[in-house]
């Protein structure tokens, strides 16, 4: 079901924020999109963790069972690892339940998955679920996810500071880039996520 | 505060509230241990009888497994001759297609492992070893012949019990050699909860548990929550005690809530979150620790995309929206009826699957605090309830 608006909504970059957020230790993660569009939405997520961290290692795996996923992640993987589960079923989560200490891991495991296989999941899963915690997002229809919305995006945050972008990027280089996030997502837009650590 | 710092500030706050990360290490960090816990009844137990059998029963997130490696300390600082094994079985085998046997084996090997490199165990290991993950055997044919032998569909009870012989011997071997050590050995047996057969289960206390007690083994077994319930609820009377590690009651007992808190205070330094922060979570988490954990994390992650020093209302209220949106998902439209019931009655019945499952995904809550039996939902979504059933 889905109850008032589902579950929380989230842009990819503001996904993308919380993932950096919570680096450095094992983390687990579900962010839901229309079924289509999770290649897209993978993709997208590597770029805005590189506009963040360039040097951040991240791994997109398409397995397409639960099975196959497991034997994936039996093999030495990147900090960051991004599966597409579309496709998974109560089979496939009822499997990774079973067998949730295999999943473990030092990182973060973010599932790309689509409402219908979440509910799945919610379903026949219960002990990963309780891993998942409260790192489910929904992807917020209006997400700047293509060139148009995202310089909308940007002269919108322009006209509300009444700064350039150049402005933005040389007081986040002295560190003086005020607190507010709406800078930190302006930075994000333009690609200078590594400027965020200057603050 | 600058960005940088405050990244730090809650990076490293969040990876100490980790609720899914090594058990182990998180103890020897920040163990609370509650008051009469789980954990000390067993090892209590087993002081006076070291080879008696223990299934312990609890709720997603009840912190089982943090009970089972107390109990495995606790053995050790109270009687050196005892030694405690911990294994998560789950780990090396899919509990769903569990077989007589399995266990024992597993437990084998993990004792060749603890025991170390002795040349005197290198062919019970190897057995052991066999018996876990095949072996190639040469055989004759048939003179004159291309034939092979077709293994044949039935399996006879005998050939079951043969199984388990053919891994207990191994096995006990094995304990021969531990006994010049320590005189006892108790299994600690983790993520047999997961296990949804409970006619497999049944299966596996029948011949696995039964055959290393027999042979002087102590057994603490984490076993699936519906073995409380309806007919499973005889499954128990296999074991020589029953401990239930509940989800603890934060709104009507007060050293519960004493307790989730100082678990909180212990894992992050005493200004990450501002005043009633604390309260606020313990309150929401229902008193499952693992959720209490998260939604701990949320709320630090929320502050940080918020550019705030501290985690203030706002933060923790966000945290505890997203968790109850997410719990609320994948439930049909009974289940709702139901939870609707226990929210604005506290009336729940375990009769059904959908009962059972709604107890199971934590969306009812359960407290045996020694009085009588309370249910409510989880707190997180009791709002969100109350928007739906107003609409």
């Amino acid at each position: 079901m889905t109850l008032g608006g589902g579950v929380t909504r989230a842009s990819v970059g503001e996904l993308a924020l919380r993932l950096i957020a919570i680096r450095g230790a094992a983390g687990y993660a579900a962010y839901l999109v229309a079924a289509g569009a999770v290649p897209d939405v993978i993709a997208e997520l590597g770029e805005e963790l590189a506009a963040f961290d360039p040097a951040l290692a991240v791994e997109a795996l398409g397995p397409g069972s639960g099975e196959l996923l497991l034997r994936a992640l039996a093999r030495p993987t990147r900090e960051i690892v991004v599966v597409d589960a579309a496709a998974y079923g109560d089979r496939d989560w009822g499997l990774l339940d079973r067998r949730r200490s295999s999943l473990a891991r030092a990182g973060l495991l973010v599932f790309v998955t689509t409402p219908a296989s979440f509910e799945a999941l919610m379903q026949t899963a219960p002990n990963l679920a309780s891993w998942l915690g409260a790192f489910v997002f929904e992807q917020a229809p209006s997400a700047p996810n293509n060139a148009m919305v995202r310089e909308q995006r940007l002269a919108a945050l322009r006209t509300w500071a009444q700064k350039s972008d150049q402005d933005v990027i040389v007081a986040a280089t002295q560190g003086v880039l005020p607190a507010d996030p709406a800078y930190a997502e302006w930075l994000v837009l333009l690609g200078r996520g590594d400027l965020l650590d200057n603050g | 505060m600058q960005r940088k710092d405050r990244l730090e500030r809650y990076r490293g706050v969040r990876a100490r509230l980790d609720p899914s990360g090594d058990p182990l290490a998180a103890m020897a960090a920040s163990y609370v241990e509650f008051p009469r816990s789980v954990s000390s009844r067993i090892t209590a137990e087993l002081a006076l009888s070291p080879a008696s059998s223990h299934l312990l029963i609890g709720g997603v997130g009840s912190g089982k497994t943090t009970e089972l490696l107390a109990v495995q300390t606790q053995l050790a600082e109270i009687d050196e001759d005892i030694r405690g094994l911990y294994l998560d079985v789950s780990k090396q085998h899919d509990i769903a297609r569990m077989v007589p046997g399995a266990i024992i084996v597993q437990v084998g090997l993990a004792l060749a492992g603890a025991l170390g490199n002795d040349p005197a165990l290198e062919f019970a290991t190897k057995q052991l070893d066999e018996l876990a993950h095949g072996y190639w055997a040469a055989y004759e044919l048939d003179e004159g012949g291309d034939d092979y032998r077709v293994p044949g569909i039935l399996i006879s009870p005998e050939q079951v019990e043969d199984n388990v012989q053919r891994a207990l011997a191994p096995l006990e071997q094995l304990i021969a050699a531990l006994h010049k050590t320590h005189s006892h050995l108790v299994v600690l047996l983790d993520g047999l909860d997961r296990m949804t057969d409970m006619a497999a289960f049944d299966q596996l206390v029948s011949h696995d548990i039964k055959a290393m007690v027999g042979i002087g083994i102590g057994v603490v077994l984490v076993g699936p929550l519906r073995a409380l319930y309806g007919l499973d609820r005889t499954m128990a009377q296999r074991f020589d005690s029953l401990h239930y590690q509940p989800w603890v009651d934060v709104t009507q007992n007060p050293d519960a809530h004493a307790f989730l808190a100082d678990v909180l205070k212990r894992r992050v330094p005493g200004d990450v979150f501002g005043e009633g922060g604390i309260e606020t979570l313990v309150a929401a988490s229902g008193g499952v620790v693992r959720d209490l954990l998260t939604l701990a994390q949320s709320a630090c992650v929320e502050a940080y995309i918020d550019g705030a020093d501290q985690v203030g209302p706002a933060e923790v209220a966000a945290a505890i929206d997203t968790f109850g949106r997410k719990h609320l998902q994948g439930l049909r439209p009974p289940e709702l009826d139901i939870l609707q019931r226990v929210r604005t009655t506290g009336s729940f019945l375990h009769t059904s699957e959908d009962d059972l499952a709604l107890l199971m995904t934590r969306r009812v809550l359960e407290y045996r605090d020694g009085g009588p039996v309370r249910y409510a939902v989880h707190p997180t979504i009791e709002r969100l309830l109350a928007e739906l059933g107003d609409r």
